[in-house]
């Protein structure tokens, strides 16, 4: 079954001391659709974006890709499925400092096994190098923001996931930048038919996806069908 | 075939094997199909001081480890040697360690003398193929003089010294550590140490010859005919005086009479001869036969220092224990250093979590790391121990004039293998660890 598909049933998502931190009852998500995020700060967005990529404190209700229902995972199912399915990309990079560019797109090698090692290395020095980024090989704490993200971008992609889960991509961006990051993410949604789930306060970032969900106090307050799509 | 027929050095390499084996079937499980190190190399640079501090501590405790245990061998090794070329010694009636380091290992002491019918008894014994006396007491500079025989000296130089031996009465042979060349002079102190009397003696000696590296407290020994030292002293000479005087024309020109046969009557008395038997058996025989009377004692330094060891046994366990016990102590600083260093990344774990990695990819990553960290530690400690033990040892056999050996053993390297695969296995702690680290909260923080 596509594993693209998402759905929501009775999800809430708690802390490590069982506060709510979002509850969504219901929600449905097409297979390569692209939807934003927003929201108030605190209104519980990055907590669900994680909570779908199964790193929820605690859980309860279903998060379902496809017919895999994160919720009823362990730990090391979770992390399994997310290095088949899902591409994560965060707000502040969180890339290896001590690493070249090209080995912190490829760190998901590492426990991959010796025979996709190379075709993965392979597509991440492509994908790089599409993105003009320098110096492959030199560590990245050189990198300017949007180097970065876009490394990031690289390191998510690597193992062509179906699902790109981005928590503000483009928060620490200035907007050349942050339009490039945009592009970037959609066209690779677009192209491999990725489902796309981006929280975000960056209103050309949101204006550019198919559905736009508001959430507040961690609830969803509002579903807005975008025109995009059928303009683009 | 079983364990008890293996050789010595079979069994050791065995446990060496046995040792390292866990550590390897440990790394095949948690590494298979991983490809950490780049990773691993990665954070070694990123915490490269937290890291070199860490290896430095392993490696000074694997190094003292290594160095205490040497350097006990080395020791032991050393001084069993140099009491190799004394077979038996024969002295007064009582302490026979005294006496053995007295003739063997020349520490200064105030023994009884044996007077020159004991000495004419124990050299004309059958089965005696060689008994030397010895005399102490004085010292050129830090060196002890000693009077003996020139067959003694042809005994624990294994041949004729460098240049030639002493011939005459103020000629003398130095040992191969002694400070004063061939041809040189110098003049006798009397007692050694700082409370030797620089004005006592009266007498120039001068350097003919030079004795060949022995391994012995004698390297450091000046050696002169004894008749030299009885004579500064104002003794007798130990050969009839009146058998001289009738031939003084020929004492004027002729060589001195020096060494053995001496006269009884006129023999000043020794604290120690030295002896060598001309057959194993005859060894004993001799022991015996000295031993018996009320006379004299006769003793194997070889089997005096054995019993020192004995009784020193214990001590060694003791010391084993303590080396252990540091080891212990090492380990587990260790294992408190590996959870403060498995913190510091702790948010590259979890962002590895985040990313999909699967545990054992985590513990494979944090056992790697600190396996570089223990192993780089245990070569270095290596090193350093068998560096340390061989300046100690030319630090002691420099103090001592025994040579004491700086050898590497089986014992150093199974010490070392045993901590690193105690090590080793306490490094999974902080891996398993690893896994229980809340991924978001590291990721947030
Ligand atoms: N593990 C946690 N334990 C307790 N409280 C948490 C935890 N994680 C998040 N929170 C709290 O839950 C609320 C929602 O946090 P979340 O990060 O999901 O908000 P957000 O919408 O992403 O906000 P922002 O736009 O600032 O990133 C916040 O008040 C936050 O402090
Ligand atoms: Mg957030």
């Amino acid at each position: 079954m596509d594993k693209r598909a998402l759905k929501l049933r009775d999800l809430t998502v708690l802390s490590e001391s069982g506060s709510v931190l979002a509850a969504v009852p219901r929600l449905d998500v097409a297979p390569g659709e692209a939807i934003g995020l927003s929201g108030p700060s605190g209104a519980g967005k990055s907590s669900l974006l994680f909570a779908l990529a199964g790193l929820a404190p605690q859980m309860r209700g279903s998060v379902l890709w496809g017919d895999t229902d994160l919720g009823s995972l362990s730990a090391t199912a979770r992390a399994a499925f997310r290095a088949r399915h899902i591409g994560l990309i965060f707000q502040d990079h969180l890339l290896f400092e001590e690493l070249g560019a090209l080995a912190n797109a490829t760190v998901v090698a590492g426990f991959r096994p010796r025979a996709v090692r190379r075709a993965l290395r392979l597509e991440a020095a492509r994908r790089l190098s599409a993105l003009s980024l320098p110096e492959a090989a030199r560590d990245v704490s050189h990198f300017s923001g949007g180097e970065r993200q876009r490394v990031a971008v690289a390191r998510a992609l690597a193992h062509r996931p179906s699902i790109l889960l981005a928590d503000e991509p483009t928060a620490s961006l200035d907007s050349a930048n942050a339009e490039r990051l945009t592009d970037l993410l959609l066209a690779e949604a677009r192209d491999a038919g990725r489902t796309l789930i981006v929280v975000s306060h960056d209103p050309n970032l949101l204006a550019r996806m198919d559905r736009v969900l508001t959430m507040a106090h961690g609830a969803l307050v509002n579903d807005f069908k975008g025109t995009s799509r059928e303009l683009g | 075939m079983s364990w008890a027929d293996l050789t010595p050095n079979t069994q050791d390499a065995l446990i060496f094997v046995a040792l390292l084996l866990p550590i390897g079937v440990l790394g095949a499980v948690l590494l298979r199909g991983y490809a950490p190190w780049s990773l691993v190399g990665a954070m070694l640079g990123r915490f490269r001081w937290t890291a070199a501090i860490f290896v430095v501590v392993v490696a000074v405790s694997v190094a003292m480890g290594v160095g205490l245990i040497a350097q006990e061998r080395g020791l032991r090794i050393g001084t069993a040697r140099a009491a190799d070329g004394f077979d038996i010694v024969v002295t007064a009636p009582g302490s026979e360690v005294t006496m053995m380091l007295a003739s063997v290992y020349l520490q200064p002491t105030d023994a009884p003398l044996l007077d020159g019918t004991t000495y004419a008894a124990v050299a004309g014994a059958a089965h005696v193929a060689l008994a030397a006396p010895l005399a102490f007491g004085d010292s050129v500079g830090a060196s002890p003089v000693v009077g003996t025989t020139a067959d003694l000296v042809t005994h624990l130089a294994k041949g004729p010294p460098e240049g030639h031996m002493f011939e005459a009465e103020h000629e003398a042979v130095v040992g191969a550590l002694v400070p004063l060349a061939i041809g040189e002079t110098f003049e006798p102190a009397h007692g050694v140490g700082d409370g030797a009397d620089h004005d006592a003696h009266d007498v120039d000696f001068v350097v003919v010859g030079r004795m060949p590296l022995t391994g012995t407290p004698w390297d450091n020994a000046v050696v002169v005919p004894i008749e030299a030292v009885w004579g500064v002293h104002g003794l007798a000479d130990g050969h009839d005086a009146d058998h001289d005087h009738a031939h003084e024309a020929e004492h004027e020109h002729g060589p001195e009479k020096l060494g053995p046969p001496f006269d009884p009557a006129h023999f000043p008395g020794t604290p120690a001869i030295v002896i060598k038997a001309d057959s194993l058996a005859a060894s004993y025989a001799l022991r015996s036969q000295f031993t018996r009377d009320r006379e004299t004692m006769a003793f194997f330094p070889g089997a005096v220092l054995s019993q020192l060891y004995g009784i020193m046994g214990d001590l060694r366990a003791a010391m084993s224990l303590m080396a252990l016990v540091s080891q212990a102590l090492v380990a587990a600083s260790v294992l408190v250093g590996l959870f403060i260093l498995t913190r510091l990344f702790a948010r590259h774990l979890a962002l590895l979590r985040a990313l999909g990695a699967p545990g054992r990819y985590l513990m494979a990553v944090v056992w790697a790391f600190s396996g570089v960290l223990l192993g780089a530690g245990a070569v270095l400690g290596l090193g350093g121990g068998v560096l340390a033990t061989w300046g100690l040892s030319r630090i002691l056999s420099a103090r001592t004039g025994i040579a004491v050996p700086a050898t590497f053993g089986w014992a150093e390297l199974n010490l070392v293998a045993g901590f690193v695969l105690v090590a080793m296995v306490l490094a999974l702690l902080p891996a398993v660890a690893a896994l229980r680290l809340p991924v978001l909260a590291r990721l947030r923080a």
